[in-house]
């Protein structure tokens, strides 16, 4: 574990000297003209109009709310894979002895060698353990379906929604100027 | 590894009331939004079917919850099935059908589908709360309470005072679940389990008489959490605004539901059992002096401050945090072998369903009184009642004499046990806090009688025009439930032994 | 001690491999797009424009680095730095060449030498993609400390669409992590390996492998995905005000991406280092260690070649295209494709039969996807032809958002 943290280290310190080297070198040799020109905002040549912190669209933070449950729920099904995959390789009969022991090992978080055939997983047990993973998964999918089929039908998923005024709470008012039989060309 | 997979496998059994609930919100959640057309408008009528089949589905979860036995052997599975679950079962299933035809009448055809769906995921995380038998279970339970109730209390309006009110409660409520987050990894780090049953053990087989720290941090951050919950000094502080700005159904909500899933919670996590506790650690004995001060000032704070408000729904708020002044006199007097029965968690028992009644009842009159659109703020909304709705009137009147306490009601049962279990506590501190209950009951009667002088004595208000004149057919259901809670308030001074029944595990 | 240097051997050959191979990926990419437009491209430094790269490098180095006034220094510098940083920090469960131990001496020491920086790391994917979604901080920030319009829009759908489509790429890679019983990048690879060519993971997960590909293409933000820095819209995106050694670091943060993207394509999907006769897992002759890097290397090359002519082949997406594409094709094809893993892997039938259904599962998307031809929408609701949308994103209110054109 050490062996590895300080291997990892290793490589982030390498990285960040390898980073920092250009930057520095460059810092060094490169010349420093600075004007007032330079100094603006780059506007294509304009002066620039407001702050550039504007307030952005709320499809955007939607999303990021949409990505926690998703990414989560995506994070619970590695751990899920790993042990339903090795289960369902224990529940295959024809395992040999050796790999089951090790597989036994593997997924028991055991050290090595401290399992003999006796006090492994036989493929009967893993085989009650595959169906217990089967049939929760089989539950975390359908509910996890059955929000993503609601977020799909209220349109949430949807780019454009929030450009449709039928979704508006207040459309009434607000559609009243605008008959809805006026043509596309006139009003935009 | 053999003898555990058999015994996750058999968890499931133990939650089959709650499973058939949750499916049921599922499958609303599923066809809701196919009855529904794009702008979030539905054909009138449909709230009818939506709440039909929320009934159904609670009558079949009581069903099933009636065929269960109770099991005392203490298990290592997530889930438990103890005396206290089928008790929390029995509650929220009854109390869900009164919340279901509160809701019938606050909700439109638009959003009936998801406020009915969420109300029954509430129901659902109560009972599972009470069920759960590992930390990460009942944080999820928690959750599962929670997480709804934002969605129940913004449905409905959408207004800006309502969003308001479902923004406020969503943050602090934010808030409070990361206390008990916090506080269940501090005891998940003192003893390395997160099982329930294995905590006790690991706590009471411990060698020293005094908890260690992390296990006291932890408890006083759960407690802390949970209180936001219960509506105790000093996390009170947004009932007021969020029962004025919500609609009555989510303010009846949030008067009753989260106060059942707090006590139950701290039931559970507490070591109320003074018997336990003298086993191994002293955490009960340092905690009380916290419990006994929660306790009296949220009981003062709630009724004085009720007093001077002027908005009906604000007045209620501090009733109802009043009245979980009363309930932790329930939780202080814990489990105590020495005292004839009933006990402190016998009292808290039977005061809750006692309490769920009378709070759900006003708040029912309110909402079949007026409408979603124009609902009942002040006192002279409520003016002349007697005249336009005798009958709605006759049970606020019932249901504020239950709120009182006075006799004929079960409010007065519910009050005279936890005196009792106060008083005969050993030591100053639970007399003293009996002496303060009876002060408080008699501060309280003032401002509970200004409703009755508003309904009975005062002509209705010129400008009063809105409510269930125009808009009767809606509120057919919150009239029946406002009828039924009355009836059932004057029916358990009667015959009290149905409740005990209940906690006792057996009719 | 002897670890130590083997480890820093090991560390340094693979940051100079990366930075090396990142400055002749531009010099390749320049040379296909002009043999794609029919150009020269650049051939006038050294022999066939070989030193280009060299000459690129000086300039950067060179060129005045204009930071201007307006932005949040702090920020600006640490975005670029966020970018290169952590797209390297994945190649630490990364290997570049098969399991075994190379023992040496150097200079009277007896070093091990490994193929990989981190051996044996059993979450080694959960890592990368951990790592990997820190990246959008390094555009974000950059985005935003520079204090321009474009750039704050450049980092805003950037972000939308790297957390977008990091989902289908986790979804991608559950399949095989049940088909394996782990997510050790080794144990991956040796796992295919074992079985031969046919036991390539391409084989049982085809659809998987097109979702990792495409929403990897995404997360580098290639074309045809690069929506964060179209440079008709947004001048430069998020590195609109970075000039010199900065901005080439945002560049080498992409094409260390592309690397990466390729080997961990090859790695999961195509067998790693394992080749039918030359490199298979019991090959021992003297060198097979190098040839089976070679052949890493190679087929890593040949899916960057790939990415470079997708670039020059496909036009850019529209933004709610690129969102449609995500959540509403692959996150559907990813959960559909890990229940098909789970059903033939809990049935116990033979992996043939997850080939076949894989292609039905593209073919019932494809025809899904299939636009009407009333509404341009297809059954997925995927905008198919044409849609108007008013350029601030509001239309007037009585339009609906279907337009028939």
């Amino acid at each position: 574990m050490i062996d590895l943290v300080a291997h990892l280290l290793a490589f982030a310190v390498g990285t960040v000297v390898f980073l920092s080297a250009p930057l520095l070198i460059g810092y060094l040799v490169r010349p420093s003209k600075p004007g007032a020109e330079k100094a603006s905002i780059y506007e294509c040549g304009e002066e620039a109009i407001g702050s550039s912190n504007v307030q952005f669209d709320l499809r955007f933070y939607v999303i990021a709310l949409l990505f926690v449950v998703f990414e989560v729920e995506v994070v619970f099904f590695f751990p899920w894979a790993v042990i339903f995959g090795t289960t369902m390789q224990l529940a295959d009969t024809r395992l040999s002895d050796e790999s089951r022991i090790a597989l036994s090992e593997h997924l028991l978080s055991e050290p090595a060698g401290s399992l003999d055939l006796e006090r492994s997983i036989s493929a009967a047990s893993a085989l009650q353990l595959g169906w217990l993973g089967f049939a929760d998964l089989a539950v975390f999918f359908g509910v996890l379906l059955l929000g993503f089929a609601y977020l799909w039908k209220r349109g949430d998923l949807e780019w454009v929604r929030s450009a449709n005024p039928e979704r508006n709470l207040h459309s009434e008012s607000l559609a009243k100027p605008y008959p809805s039989t006026v043509a596309l060309g006139e009003s935009i | 590894m053999d003898k555990a997979i058999p015994e996750i496998a058999q968890a499931v059994w133990l939650i089959t009331p709650e499973l058939l609930l949750l499916g049921v919100v599922c499958l609303k959640f599923f066809i809701g939004p196919f009855l529904v057309s794009e702008s979030g408008q539905a054909k009138p009528g449909l709230e009818h079917r939506w709440g039909s089949l929320a009934l159904a589905a609670l009558a079949g979860a009581m069903w099933l919850w009636w065929d269960q036995q109770v099991v005392t052997t203490p298990t290592l599975g997530p889930f438990r099935l103890d005396a206290i679950t089928w008790y929390t079962r029995g509650l929220m299933l009854s109390a869900g059908f009164i919340l279901v035809l509160l809701t019938w009448s606050q909700s439109g055809a638009g959003v009936a589908a998801e406020s009915q769906a969420c109300l029954l995921a509430i129901v659902a995380g109560v009972n599972l709360i009470s069920a759960a038998n590992d930390l990460a279970m009942l944080f999820l339970a928690l959750e599962l309470v929670s997480i709804p109730t934002y969605l129940y209390l913004s449905l409905p309006r959408r207004d800006e005072l309502s969003q308001e009110a479902t923004v406020k409660y969503f943050l602090l409520s934010m808030f409070s679940s990361a206390f008990v987050l916090y506080g269940f990894s501090m005891l998940y780090g003192a003893t390395g389990t997160t099982n329930l049953t294995a905590i006790q053990t690991v706590l009471a087989s411990s060698q020293s008489t005094m908890a260690p720290p992390l296990v006291l941090v932890g408890v006083v951050m759960v407690l802390a959490g949970l209180s936001f919950r219960v509506t105790a000094v000093p996390f009170h502080f947004y009932a007021p605004d969020v029962f004025q700005g919500a609609p009555v159904s989510g303010a009846a909500l949030l008067s009753f539901v989260p106060k059942v899933a707090g006590f139950i919670a701290l039931v559970r996590l507490l070591p109320v059992d003074a018997h336990a506790a003298s086993a191994g650690l002293d955490a009960w004995t340092m905690l009380k002096p916290v419990l006994w001060w929660l306790a009296v000032l949220t009981m003062f704070l709630g009724n004085l401050l009720a007093l001077i408000q002027t908005d009906v729904r604000r007045l209620l708020a501090y009733s109802s945090i009043a009245h979980a002044g009363y309930l932790l006199v329930g939780l202080y007097a814990g489990h105590e072998q020495r005292v004839a029965a009933p006990d402190g968690i016998g009292a808290l028992f039977f005061y809750l369903p006692m309490y769920g009644l009378m709070t759900l009842g006003v708040f029912a009159v309110l909402a079949a009184a007026g409408s979603l659109q124009k609902p009942i703020a002040t006192f002279e909304d409520l003016a002349g009642l007697s005249r336009r709705h005798p009958a709605l009137a006759l049970a606020l009147l019932v249901l504020v004499f239950s709120l009182m306490g006075l006799p004929l009601t079960g409010g007065f049962l519910g009050k005279v046990h936890l005196f009792w279990a106060a008083w005969n506590l050993p030591g100053d501190g639970g007399q003293s806090l009996a002496i303060i209950l009876t002060i408080n009951a008699a501060i309280a009667a003032a401002y509970y009688l200004k409703l009755i002088a508003a309904a009975y004595f005062e002509a209705p208000a010129p400008h009063w025009n809105g409510g269930a004149v125009e808009s009767s057919s809606s509120s057919v259901p919150a009239a029946i439930a406002s009828g039924l809670c009355a009836a059932l308030s004057v029916a358990m001074f009667f015959s009290p032994s149905w409740v005990w029944g209940l906690i006792n595990g057996s009719f | 001690m002897n670890d130590f240097i083997s480890a820093s051997l090991v560390i340094n050959i693979v940051l100079g491999a990366i930075l090396g191979g990142c400055s002749y990926l531009i010099y390749v990419e320049r040379r296909l797009a002009a043999f794609i437009q029919d150009r020269v491209g650049p051939n006038r430094t050294g022999p066939a424009g070989l030193f280009q790269p060299i000459a690129d490098g000086i300039k950067l180095f060179i060129k005045e680095d204009v930071i201007p006034g307006h932005v949040n220094l702090f920020l600006f510098i640490l975005g670029p730095s966020i970018a290169v940083f952590t797209t390297m920090l994945a190649y630490a469960v990364v290997p570049f060449g098969p399991p075994d131990q190379i023992q040496f001496t150097l200079m009277g020491m007896n070093l091990d030498f490994r193929f990989i920086i981190a051996p044996q790391i059993d979450i080694g994917m959960v890592f990368i993609f951990a790592v990997g979604s820190l990246a959008v901080y390094g555009i974000i920030l950059g985005g935003w400390a520079s204090n321009n319009k474009y750039s704050m829009l450049g980092s805003l759908r950037a972000s939308a669409q790297v957390i977008s489509y990091e989902i289908p790429l986790g979804m991608s890679i559950v399949g095989l992590g049940i088909l394996t019983g782990s997510l050790n990048l080794e144990r991956l690879v040796l796992h295919q390996a074992e079985q031969g060519f046919w036991g390539w993971n391409f084989w049982a997960q085809p659809v998987a492998c097109l979702i990792f590909f495409v929403a990897a293409l995404a997360e580098a933000n290639r074309l045809p995905f690069d929506l964060s820095e179209c440079e008709q819209e947004l001048v430069g995106g998020f590195h609109t005000e970075y000039s010199s050694m900065k901005f080439a670091l945002y560049f080498l943060a992409e094409y260390t991406h592309v690397i990466l993207v390729s080997l961990l394509t090859t790695l999961l999907f195509f067998g790693g280092w394992q080749f039918p006769l030359i490199a298979e897992v019991d090959s021992a002759y003297t060198g097979s260690a190098l040839v089976k890097v070679g052949v890493l290397l190679s087929k890593a090359f040949c899916v960057i070649i790939l990415i470079m002519f997708l670039r020059w082949t496909l036009p850019r997406f529209r933004f709610d295209q690129l969102m449609g594409l995500a959540w509403k094709v692959l996150i559907p094809l990813g959960t559909a494709n890990v229940v098909m893993v789970m059903t033939v892997k809990h049935f116990e039938l033979p992996s043939w039969w997850m080939f076949p259904l894989s292609l039905g599962l593209v073919a019932v998307v494809g025809v899904l996807s299939v636009p009407n031809s009333k509404t341009r929408y297809g059954a997925l609701g995927m905008a198919g032809g044409r849609t108007r949308i008013a350029a601030d994103g509001v239309l007037p209110p009585g339009l609906g958002k279907r337009i028939p054109m």
